[in-house]
């Protein structure tokens, strides 16, 4: 990580932080989180997984819709994910990147 | 690897992203990105950002308050409400004052204190500092800068008091406290004054009753804070802008 820090924008991360410390509720912090999460990573679908329990639970989902991230505040209809890709980060702890996650032959590549 | 997931493999997902968020070494949440269009978007100086930004709300997602505090008044009703002050302590300024005797038109300057870390410190440090051991949680410190901090090495902030009168909740919330803690109710009439009421650092650490902040005395016995984090109404500051 240390190397990538040094690549970020400062001007981005202020924003960003600022953007997060700024929000005082939960709701809104959590949707201006993932818009922040999906506009940086250039992501397109983004789901916020908290454990509840000891289950876990879809707490927030985002999509990019043209220009606009999505954030619906209420709990829509969980949509799918991989779970088995989900709990192998979660018992592993570490971040998981798939390139191309249909590829066989494709490798994980993790970042600690 | 997992392309034989049922969701990987019937959906056109490329790129997953799964970054975990784990708060000393338990794990807080999970953020799961995707991208169907193109492949390898998901660049190392862009996920930096993104873990930049799970260590940041990590605590937050761990502890999730749902009750804004500086909302539309009410604050330190709200900052004692909330379950990160006590969740349900009073104002404990030695005599818990009644929400509705405080005047709205005043800056209160409130502390947030640790009773039982710094009852834990040991007695060579309390000699050095009269506060060692008042380290706010990182919550706790997010939600003071929230409200402004104006000495973070001394968690002292203002907050604008509007307090909403009508808290009956908190009235009856008050006056159980004073019974857990066996607080005199005899509540001093906090004075809408132009005093500003020096508060000696030394004092700081024995919670003396806010009427003994307004004349200090010596030898009177403390009040025992019972709670592991109180809220207490430092001093009262009259606001500076005067509002018809």
């Amino acid at each position: 990580m240390d190397s990538s820090v040094r690549q970020l924008d400062v001007t981005t991360v202020v924003k960003a932080s600022q953007a997060v410390s700024g929000e005082i509720e939960l709701p809104r912090l959590i949707e201006r989180l993932m818009t922040i999460a999906l506009q940086n990573a250039g992501a397109d679908l983004g789901l916020l997984i908290l454990p509840h329990g000891d289950d876990h639970r879809v707490e927030a989902e985002a999509w990019s819709s043209g220009d606009e991230v999505m954030c619906p505040g209420d709990r829509s209809p969980v949509p799918t994910a991989p779970e088995a890709l989900i709990r192998y980060v979660i018992r592993t702890q570490k971040s998981l990147i798939l390139d191309d996650a249909s590829s066989r032959t494709c490798s994980p590549r993790t970042i600690v | 690897m997992f392309s034989e997931d049922d969701c990987l493999s019937t959906r056109t997902t490329t790129v997953v992203f799964c970054l975990p968020l784990v708060r000393q070494g338990t794990f807080a949440g999970l953020l799961y990105l995707e991208n169907t269009l193109t492949s390898h978007v998901f660049t190392p100086d862009r996920t930096a950002l993104l873990e930049l930004l799970a260590s940041q709300g990590r605590s937050r997602w761990r502890t999730p308050v749902s009750t804004a505090i500086f909302e539309n008044g009410g604050e330190v009703r709200r900052l004692v409400d909330s379950n990160i002050i006590g969740s349900s302590s009073g104002i404990s300024t030695g005599e818990i004052i009644e929400p509705t005797s405080l005047p709205a038109d005043v800056e209160y300057e409130v502390k947030i204190s640790s009773p039982a870390r710094h009852s834990a410190a040991s007695p060579s440090s309390s000699v050095n500092d009269p506060r060692p051991n008042l380290t706010l949680d990182s919550t706790i410190c997010r939600k003071a800068s929230l409200a402004s901090i104006i000495s973070p090495s001394r968690f002292q902030m203002k907050i604008p008091m509007m307090l909403d009168r009508r808290a009956p909740t908190f009235a009856s919330r008050s006056s159980e406290d004073r019974l857990e803690t066996g607080v005199s109710t005899r509540s001093p009439p906090v004075t809408h004054s132009s005093k500003h009421h020096q508060c000696d650092p030394g004092e700081d650490a024995k919670f003396q009753r806010f009427s003994r902040l307004e004349q200090p005395a010596n030898g009177l016995p403390h009040q025992k804070a019972e709670r592991p984090t109180v809220c207490r109404v430092l001093r009262t500051i009259p606001r500076r802008t005067c509002s018809a």
